[in-house]
This record gives structure tokens, C-alpha cells and sequence, in this order.
């Protein structure tokens, strides 16, 4: 089982060595260099060339990288060219911010995934899995951003219940930011238990058809210890690589849902570094993006040897 | 070769940790942040003091009273322009306007009205040209308006380390010879005769900083303005007092609030639900929104903003002049700007002078397919041609514009080939390179874009265009300082444009603005000349 959980942990690592080569190569390809890509029209030959001796642009590529690489290791992403300020820093401020929406989303979303997806592959075919089926079908189908819009017409503009738009600093109490989290936290939640609660209900559905509930039911064990106790926590099993790979969506992600509202999270730095050509950031939190991605990946990963002990007692 | 990896794992996963964990307090300071070498970004030679992102000035917000606050939102995304000089090229421009003062303004007409500056006369040259300044105005610090601070300004777009964009546009001005007789008097001492030099002074950007303040501009910007800082955050909630000293008499709000928010239609969210008061430049679609609804003043603006084809005359076939003639009268103004702005656009004759302008030369010109065709075949092209026209979307016209003229020009037996090309690099690889392309403008005086786009070798002569004979009128005209004969002079200019020059020039675009139904006092003008102090917040 160790050797398991090493033989993840290297992947991991291996998996964000390549991201990091992917990242830095991607620039190296880009016709001209950073200094061209950033000052753009404003290129002179002078701001170009004082540009270029400040990022030591001269340097070979592969030196440069092993810089980059070992800074970021470290902890120093750089620092942005277009706002002057340590990556980290820039990051880090609106990390939490998106982390708060994620979760948030995610407390509320995930356990209703569960409750609605039981339902529906309890009752399969019936009348509240009809329902539910549904409108998880059509929230699946519908794009982030018209439910974002919608939700805004709705609760911001026709009752001004919620701000439409986030206008709060970035660095702001976390107080301050609740109310303007519960329209983007409602319309990732849409999203996340429509598709959710369909992975739930199928996995329910093949559990309820097994030979061991079958069993269960024949020997009389009542109808809701079968489900609690015994159908879904198997059900559920795979659903836990489905959450990671969701809630890790949900940290890079939501770009489309930030941008709608203002958001100050990872996924308008995102835009805006790309708006403002600032490649050092986009590098930056794309490295931690893929970070965030890698590590929840691992932990669904471990937790689901934790819980299933049939993986535990394999070979290795 | 295990130990290492873990190692190297668990640096990684401590780096995770550090992102994560970091929460930095939020920076108020009064001082600079100088930063060394190894982190800043330096982009001009000079060692450019690093801004913090939040300035505040006051120590308290001061309560605000029934004038109440105006908000509005800018795009954010400024690209690494955070600067609070105006003169500088990277000047953060939302600030620039509300803080400082020009010595003239432009009023609806086109036409240089008082702001800092009270009267002006030149000598019969127009070379020498004498401004009295306005008596009584003091800076936000109370400190008195001279002409000294008049010499510093212009002392500071000069210098060469800025590369200030002013530089250029004020090139004919004689640096070293700015006279300041009292305080209340300059002489600008031009290395040319120009009839029309206080219009030059209109420029948004030329506006006057106190004597010494680039020390501390960075942390403390202070101007004449309508209204004073009191927090600046470039990416976030900037707000701004009202200067009830102000010269113009007290602002109508007592505070003005700029809010970042990038996303453009974010940015109708937050006009829609009340969360700003007003917005420039909204596209037709947007504005649709607010049609009809009795909570929204929506005012349309023209605007001297240009679109063009530009063909390079000296590339065959533009560099016959039937040719260029065929491809105008192949157009149709009024369809272009039906299908292209949807109505929301004036008409333009192939010369960059707009309406609003004192020196524009109104013209007929309507399609004229038979002609054109006939110009074809005098060139040499009976059966008609094929070109190559360049476009991308870097702005919403320039596809739809493509597009139009293609069905258009087929009716004249011109074969136009759409080549679409990525917005990156289009004015670095695209425009001015090939022959035919999409381009752009932005509203300039009638003097300076027929320089700045058409003289002989200018910088920005996007379509190559060289003629002694307009050269000449516009070095006539900056001389004459009768105004009927200066007008005919300009007109001439634009006369020899449009039988000969390279540039076919379809439209100008209006501009709409909404804002919330309860703001008043902005009247109908380009965005650089909004009176600000005068905008108020009516209770209904």
C-alpha cells in the first residue's frame, strides 16, 4: 500500500514537472518573446531592449527555465508585468476568494447531488426521478453564463435582493464578500448537481440491482438499512474521483461565472493577464491551477483507497 | 533517486501551501515603495517609482453630502499603465481627467473655449502666441496657479527620458523659449507659424501639473480639477471628493466613485441593477437593453472616431488613381452604416475631417457603380480585378465592414478576397504592410489628423500618400490667421484627399451613453470634454 500511495505521489510530481515544461515551451514557441508579446503596440526599440535586460531575456532558455522552475518551487512566481507585484502575492489574495466560492458551492451542491441522485435512483422511472432527471438534464444543458444572467435579472435587477456584479475590493473581509458569493455560488451549484446527482443515480441504480442487496432485501433487512448501509456508501466510491475532479474545476474553472460577476478570483486574474499579455502571471497561476488539479486528484485518489478496503489489501 | 523525488514533492506541495496561505494585509502607505532592480519592471529608462496599488490620501473619508455620489466603471486591464502624471505614456487615464485641468477645453463645436487659460492672441506670424491665465485658482493643496507651473509642465513633456505621446503633438512648440513674464502670463515662442495652436493645447492629455509635483505624484497627485483623490485602487473602487474650490464653481456630485470591472457585460449588469450610474460606449445590442425603459436617459454622441480602407498608392494596382477612385465610388456610405453601426454613425467623403469640426468639407458622394466600372476599364481593368483586403477583430467594425464593401464592390466587377488575420500583431504585421486593409482612427482636429495621417513621411502615413500640393495648404493654412481663408486652405487639403489620396473613409461613429435617468448636466460630447463638475444627481 505504500508503494501505492509513492507510485501516486510521483505522478503527481511527474505530471506538474511536465506542466511546468509545457508552460514555459509554450512561450519559448510564441512568435517574438515576452518583451514583444507585453509592450505590443507600444513597442519601441528602447522600452523593448530596457525590458528584455530586466527579465534577463538574454539568457538561454533551458538556464531561464531551471530559474523559473527553482524560484516557483520556492514559493517566487515572479513578479507581474503589468501590475508590478509579486505573482504570489497577486495569487494568493484572489486564491482564497475563488476557494470560498468553490467551496461554498460545493458544501451545498455536493450533499444535495447526493440526497437528489439517491431519490432518483431509488424511484427509477417514476415519478420524482422523472423530475428530477429533468431539470438536471436541462441545467447540464444550459450554459453557465445564461443561468449567471438569468439569476442576475432575476434576484438583482427585478428584486435587488443580491448586487448584480461584485464590486468589493480584492483583498476585502470575508463579511464583506458573502453576499456577493451567493449568486455565482447558486449558479455553480446548477451546474455541479446536474451533473453530479446523475453519476449518483446510476451508480445507485447498478448497486440496488446487486446480488448483495438482493441478498439483503431477501433476509429481511429493512428497506432503508439496505440503502444507508449497505447500497451507497459502494455507490458513492466512485463518485469521490468525480467530486475532486469538480472541486478542482472549480478552482480554475469558473473563469466564465467570475467574469459574469465580477468576480475577484483566480479566473478574472486569468483573463486579465492574458487582456494585459502578462505571460509571467498566466505562467504563474496556471502552474498553481495545475497544482491545485494534481494535489486534489491525489487526495481522491487516497481517499478512495481509505474507504474502500478492497484496494487496501492489494498487491502493493 | 525515491528520497529525491519525495523531496522535491514535498517542496512543491510546500509551495501550494505558501499560495494558499498568504493573505497579505491590504497596502495603505503615504510613502513610495521603491523597489530594487531585481523586481521591477522597468520599461522606460528612468527608474520608474512602483505605485501601490492603494493610495490613500486623506486619512478620513469625509462624509458625503446631498449632492450624493456618481459611479461609473472603467474596463480595468490597462496593461501596466498605472501611472497618475498625465504627460506620461503610461498615465492611468481615468484619473487624469477628473484631477487636472487643460489650459483650453473644446466646446460642441470643435472650438477652443477658456479653462486655465482666459484669453490668447498671437502676433502676426503666429508664431509668438500670448495667454493670459485665469486669476484665482489655487491646486487641491491651496497652493496658487502660476505660470511657473505652466514652464514645469511643459518642461516635463519635453524631456526626452518621458517619451510623453504630448511631445509630439506639441513638437512645434520652441521648448527652450517658453516665456513667463508674470504669473499670470506665458509666451510659447513657435518654430512655425500655426493659426490654430491653441487647439493643439486641447489635446486630453496636456494638463497642468504643480511646479515640483512630479516628486510625489505617484502617492499624492495633485491638480486643479473638480475633484480630488481620496483613494485610488486601479483595479478595484477608486473614489474622488468633490473640490468645492474649483474654478468653475462647486461639482454638482459630492463624490465620484470608478469601479473596476472588466468584463463588458458585467459592466451592463451593474448599470442595469443600479450598481453604477452612467457608461460611455455601449454597443447597439447593449443599448437595447435600455430602450423603452423610463429608468435610463440614453444620449447618442457623434463622434469624430474613423474607420477606413487604406490603399497603399504606391503598390500597383493603387497606384493608379482611377483605380483609387473606382474603389470610393464602388462604396456605399449610407448602406455601411445602416448594416455596420446599425444607424449609430455619420457619414464620412473620404477625408478624416468630421462634421463637428470647424474646418469639415461636406461633400456629395453617393455610389457610383457605371462610373467606377468606367474608371476600371480606362486603368486597364475592363473585365474588373481581383484584390486582397486585409481585416481582423481587433475592433466589432472591422469585420462587418469587410464584408458590406465585398458585396458592394463586386457590383463594380472588384473581386475583393477577405484575408482575416489574428488581432495579434495586426498593427505591427498587417497595417502598413500590406496594401489593402482595415484601419482605424480615433476623433483628432482637423489639423492635426491630416498631418499626422497624410503628410509627406509622417510616422503614421498609413497609406503612403505624398503630394506637394497638400503639404503645401496645410503649412498655408497653420499660417493664415483669417479664418474664412483658413478654412478654405483645410478644405482644400481635403479636397486633394479625396480626388487623390489612398484612403477610402466610409463613417464616423456615434457613440451611445446610458445612464441612470436621475443624472443630469451632461451634454452632448465626445468623452474628453464632459464637463465633469457640472454632472449632478437629481432625487426624483
Amino acid at each position: 500500500m505504500l508503494r501505492f500511495i509513492a507510485q501516486r505521489l510521483l505522478l503527481s510530481v511527474l505530471t506538474l514537472f511536465i506542466v511546468s515544461l509545457v508552460v514555459f515551451a509554450g512561450v519559448e514557441l510564441l512568435p517574438g518573446d515576452l518583451a514583444d508579446a507585453f509592450l505590443g503596440r507600444e513597442a519601441t526599440p528602447t522600452r523593448l531592449e530596457t525590458l528584455r535586460a530586466q527579465l534577463g531575456l538574454d539568457r538561454p532558455a533551458l538556464e531561464r527555465y531551471l530559474h523559473w522552475l527553482g524560484d516557483a518551487v520556492q514559493g517566487d512566481l515572479g513578479v507581474s508585468l503589468a501590475r508590478r507585484a509579486p505573482i504570489a502575492e497577486l495569487i494568493g489574495l484572489r486564491l482564497r476568494n475563488t476557494l470560498l466560492l468553490g467551496f461554498t458551492a460545493a458544501l451545498v451542491g455536493l450533499p444535495l447531488a447526493l440526497v437528489l441522485g439517491t431519490i432518483g435512483g431509488l424511484t427509477r422511472d417514476r415519478k420524482p426521478d422523472l423530475w428530477i432527471s429533468t431539470v438536471a438534464l436541462i441545467l447540464m444543458t444550459l450554459p453557465e453564463f445564461v443561468t449567471a444572467t438569468f439569476l442576475i435579472l432575476l434576484f438583482a435587477i427585478t428584486w435587488s435582493i443580491f448586487p448584480a456584479v461584485t464590486i468589493v475590493p480584492v483583498d476585502a473581509p470575508i463579511k464583506e464578500l458573502l453576499p456577493n458569493i451567493v449568486l455565482p455560488a447558486v449558479a455553480l451549484i446548477f451546474v455541479m448537481v446536474a451533473h453530479n446527482l446523475r453519476m449518483v443515480r446510476t451508480n445507485v441504480i447498478d448497486v440496488m440491482a446487486s446480488d448483495y442487496v438482493q441478498m439483503a432485501t431477501l433476509k429481511g433487512v429493512p428497506r432503508a438499512r439496505v440503502v444507508l448501509r449497505h447500497a451507497l456508501p459502494n455507490a458513492l466510491l466512485p463518485t469521490i474521483n468525480l467530486v475532486a475532479l469538480y472541486i478542482a474545476w472549480l478552482v480554475g474553472g469558473v473563469v466564465i461565472i467570475e467574469q459574469v460577476f465580477n468576480y475577484p478570483g483566480i479566473g478574472t486574474l486569468m483573463i486579465q493577464a492574458v487582456h494585459d499579455r502578462d505571460i509571467p502571471l498566466v505562467q504563474g497561476v496556471i502552474l498553481v491551477i495545475a497544482g491545485g488539479y494534481v494535489v486534489l486528484n491525489l487526495g481522491a485518489d487516497l481517499l478512495t483507497m481509505v474507504l474502500n478496503p478492497r484496494l487496501r489489501s492489494m498487491r502493493g | 533517486m525515491r528520497t529525491l523525488r519525495v523531496l522535491f514533492l514535498l517542496a512543491v506541495l510546500g509551495t501550494l501551501v505558501v499560495a494558499c496561505g498568504s493573505t497579505p494585509e491590504p497596502q495603505v502607505m503615504k510613502e513610495t515603495v521603491v523597489v530594487t532592480e531585481k523586481e521591477t519592471v522597468v520599461v522606460t529608462e528612468k527608474e520608474t517609482v512602483v505605485a501601490t496599488k492603494e493610495v490613500v490620501v486623506t486619512a478620513t473619508p469625509a462624509p458625503v453630502d446631498e449632492r450624493g455620489t456618481f459611479r461609473t466603471a472603467h474596463p480595468v486591464g490597462w496593461g501596466g499603465k498605472e501611472s497618475f502624471d498625465p504627460l506620461s505614456p503610461v498615465r492611468w487615464d481615468p484619473i487624469i481627467q477628473f484631477v487636472y485641468d487643460r489650459l483650453c477645453g473644446r466646446n460642441e463645436k470643435g472650438l477652443p473655449v477658456p479653462h486655465l487659460a482666459v484669453s490668447w492672441e498671437a502676433d502676426a506670424t503666429a508664431q509668438r502666441w500670448t495667454f493670459k491665465l485665469r486669476e484665482g485658482v489655487t491646486f487641491h493643496d491651496g497652493k496658487p496657479f502660476t505660470s511657473a507651473d505652466v514652464a514645469y509642465t511643459f518642461q516635463h513633456i519635453f524631456d526626452p527620458e518621458l517619451e510623453s505621446p504630448v511631445a509630439a503633438v506639441l513638437d512645434i512648440v520652441d521648448s527652450e523659449a517658453i516665456e513667463t513674464p508674470d504669473d499670470h502670463t506665458v509666451v510659447f515662442n513657435l518654430e512655425s507659424g500655426h493659426a490654430d495652436f491653441p487647439l493643439l493645447l486641447t489635446d486630453y492629455r496636456v494638463r497642468m501639473i504643480p511646479e515640483g509635483g512630479l516628486d510625489t505624484i505617484e502617492e499624492n497627485p495633485i491638480g486643479t480639477g473638480p475633484f480630488k483623490p481620496e483613494k485610488v485602487d486601479v483595479y478595484g473602487t477608486s473614489v474622488f471628493v468633490a473640490n468645492d474650490d474649483y474654478w468653475d464653481g462647486k461639482p454638482g456630485a459630492a463624490q465620484f466613485e470608478i469601479i473596476g470591472i472588466s468584463d463588458m457585460e458585467a459592466r451592463v449588469q451593474a448599470l442595469l441593477a443600479g450598481q453604477i450610474n452612467w457608461l460611455f460606449s455601449l454597443s447597439p445590442e447593449q443599448t437595447a437593453l435600455f430602450e423603452g425603459n423610463p429608468n435610463f436617459t440614453i444620449l447618442e454622441v457623434p463622434t469624430g472616431d474613423w474607420r477606413n480602407f487604406i490603399m497603399n498608392v504606391n503598390e500597383p494596382p493603387f497606384d493608379d488613381v482611377r483605380v483609387r477612385q473606382a474603389l470610393k465610388l464602388a462604396l456605399d456610405r449610407q448602406e455601411m452604416i445602416d448594416v455596420v453601426l446599425q444607424g449609430h454613425g455619420s457619414m464620412a467623403y473620404d477625408h478624416p475631417v468630421w462634421p463637428g469640426d470647424p474646418y469639415h468639407l461636406e461633400l456629395d458622394r453617393p455610389q457610383e457603380i457605371e462610373k467606377a466600372k468606367e474608371l476600371l476599364a480606362e486603368a486597364g481593368y475592363p473585365d474588373g480585378l481581383t484584390v486582397e483586403l486585409f481585416t481582423s477583430d481587433i475592433y466589432p467594425e472591422f469585420i462587418p465592414m469587410a464584408v458590406v464593401y465585398k458585396e458592394q464592390a463586386a457590383e463594380a466587377g472588384i473581386n475583393v478576397e477577405i484575408k482575416q488575420v489574428p488581432s495579434d500583431g495586426y498593427w505591427s504585421k498587417v497595417w502598413m504592410v500590406e496594401p489593402l486593409v482595415v484601419s482605424s482612427w480615433a476623433q483628432r482636429p482637423a489639423d492635426q489628423i491630416l498631418n499626422e495621417a497624410f503628410r509627406c513621411g509622417a510616422s503614421w502615413n498609413e497609406t503612403y500618400f505624398c503630394s506637394e500640393e497638400f503639404d503645401q495648404s496645410l503649412d498655408d493654412a497653420r499660417k493664415e490667421l483669417d479664418l474664412a481663408k483658413r478654412t478654405e486652405l483645410y478644405q482644400k487639403a481635403q479636397q486633394v484627399l479625396v480626388d487623390d489620396g489612398g484612403a477610402i473613409i466610409p463613417f464616423f461613429k456615434n457613440v451611445i451613453e446610458v445612464m441612470d435617468a436621475r443624472v443630469k448636466g451632461i451634454p452632448i460630447i465626445e468623452y474628453d470634454n464632459i464637463p465633469w463638475h457640472k454632472i449632478r444627481i437629481e432625487e426624483q
